[in-house]
């Protein structure tokens, strides 16, 4: 086999990942792939030579990727095996090794597909499901990995989405880990006697939240600001019924300042408005407003809420949400969808007779907030 | 066309119903036809009725309706609209509209008609709320 190359192609699918666009959240999906795939391997390593109690030192490092490439087709990261570190590590095993890696690959990707249909493991060990926990843990609900060059039981390439995670992990463990972005409401600060000290934020998906600080930030950040609009990125751990178990890591906590806490809420509370129009509502010409698009108004609203002091929110009679807003000598709409894509169009109203054409994209995701904060300024 | 509208300076309404009225601003897309209008948007003709009147039948035909905002000709003409009468007659279930004509944006794509609607609506909020005058909605 000498040098031939063993590759592994993941195909990332969703507007974000367009034009082999590659977010740096999902990132972490790359090292956690290698470690599941290296789960499998010890499993099969330890089968294959039964009379072992444990892998030769060494193996691990032995089951090492190389990103070589993303290529395009939605963004399509390109892992080659390294086999000179398989060497390196493990002399004299690396033909035996490149069939353990194929193997395991074949295990990962079944494992998958059988959780697409609802059949699971009995158990996985703690280092399968902490692999499980991370790989795919940035996706979002319309969002998938695909392995390309495999084929599940429904004739399709065998892909991992939230809904497989989740059912994956629950089924073999109570809990699983997601990403959370939303808004909450600052309940309490209990300063540190030693160490960190916590603050508490309930938030309208997950109720109360407990959030460790360092004592510094908590003191000089949101001391003194109970009630104050908070934002947040945080991996939770959920339990099946995403019931919040604990808080994995807070990758952003951020108070929002009492004048765009309250704009926040007006624009909450008008949305809540819109939410509630039945079917006819405007004189019979109408839809009520999809799920999909208060979903995608509600993301709106959380990823910028310092503009929410100029947004004024209008429905649509297709079902979706209009919001209107000036900004740098611009007046701007953004409409989203029944199905929650959005678009956004401007006039210039100072300095100029500038247009923009409306602009689609099929979420308010990463590429659509770059044209919003491109032309809003952020 | 005969039923053109030729007095730039005339005034026709839109009728906003209170979901697309935020702190007193409509919103833009009353200012376009919707899908099922087939490129044309009804108004009313200054010429013929008050704001007053016009709500008046308008909310007395069933309809919703909260604020008038206007557009002169001349002002739809600018973005290459022409509008024409169109009254309509007495149904079963509404009032004759003498005053009744229609804005065509046919010479316009759904996708270019959005910034139209925008430009068109800051004229219409510049000139104010029509009726009920010196109440915002």
């Amino acid at each position: 086999m000498a040098d031939e190359e063993k590759s592994f192609r993941l195909r990332y699918v969703g507007s974000r990942f367009d034009n082999a666009r590659l977010p740096v959240d999902v990132l972490s999906d790359l090292p956690a792939f290698r470690d599941l795939l290296a789960a499998f391997a010890k499993d099969e390593w330890l089968s294959l030579n039964s009379d072992r109690q444990r892998v030769p030192k060494g193996f691990d490092k032995s089951i090492s990727f190389d990103l070589v490439a993303i290529e395009r087709g939605s963004a399509v990261p390109k892992l080659d095996w390294n086999r000179h570190s398989a060497q390196a590590h493990l002399e004299g095993f690396t033909d035996e090794l490149a069939e353990i890696v194929d193997d395991s690959f074949e295990r990962v990707t079944v494992l998958i597909d059988n959780a697409g249909r609802d059949v699971f493991p009995q158990s996985l060990s703690s280092e399968h499901v902490r692999a499980l926990n991370k790989l795919g843990s940035g996706l979002r609900d319309d969002e998938r990995i695909e392995f390309l060059n495999t084929c599940g039981h429904d004739g399709n390439v065998i892909y991992l989405d939230s809904y497989r995670r989740k059912h994956l992990i629950t089924r073999v463990r109570e809990t699983y880990q997601a990403r959370f972005e939303g808004n909450g409401v600052l309940q309490g600060v209990v300063s540190p006697q030693s160490g960190s000290g916590y603050i508490y934020v309930s938030t309208a998906e997950h109720g109360t939240v407990q959030l460790f600080l360092d004592p510094d930030r908590l003191l000089k950040e949101f001391d003194g600001n109970i009630g104050a609009d908070v934002q947040l990125d945080l991996q939770l751990e959920l339990d099946n019924v995403d019931k919040i178990r604990s808080v994995v890591e807070v990758h952003d906590i951020r108070l929002i300042d009492a004048k765009i806490g309250a704009d926040l809420i007006r624009c909450k509370e008008r949305l809540a408005n819109i939410k509630s129009l039945i079917d006819g509502w405007h004189d019979g010409n109408s839809t009520r407003i999809s799920t999909a698009a208060v979903t995608a108004a509600d993301r709106f609203l959380s990823k910028r809420p310092s503009m929410c002091g100029a947004y004024k929110i209008y429905p649509t009679e297709q079902g979706g949400i209009l919001f209107e807003f000036e900004s740098n000598g611009w007046d701007f709409s953004v409409e989203l969808d029944n199905v929650g894509a959005v678009e956004m169009y401007g006039i210039q109203v100072e300095g100029g007779r500038g247009e923009m054409e409306p602009v689609t994209f099929d979420e308010v995701g990463d590429q659509f907030m770059m044209e919003f904060d491109s032309r809003v300024g952020r | 066309m005969a039923n053109e509208l030729t007095d730039g300076t005339e005034v026709l309404f839109r009728h906003i119903h209170p979901n697309f009225m935020e702190n007193g601003e409509p919103s833009s897309d009353r200012f376009r036809p919707s899908e099922k209008d087939e490129n044309l948007l009804s108004v009313d003709r200054s010429a013929l009725v008050s704001a007053a009147n016009a709500h008046a039948l308008y909310v007395g035909n069933g309809r919703v309706a909260v604020a008038v905002f206007g557009v002169t000709v001349a002002e739809f003409s600018s973005e290459d609209i022409s509008c024409a009468k169109d009254p309509t007659p007495e149904t079963a279930t509404e009032k004759a509209n003498p005053a009744h004509a229609l804005a065509s944006y046919a010479k316009h794509l759904p996708k270019s008609q959005k910034n139209i609607a925008k430009k068109l609506k800051r004229l219409a909020v510049e000139r104010g709320q029509l009726h009920p005058v010196g109440i915002n909605t």
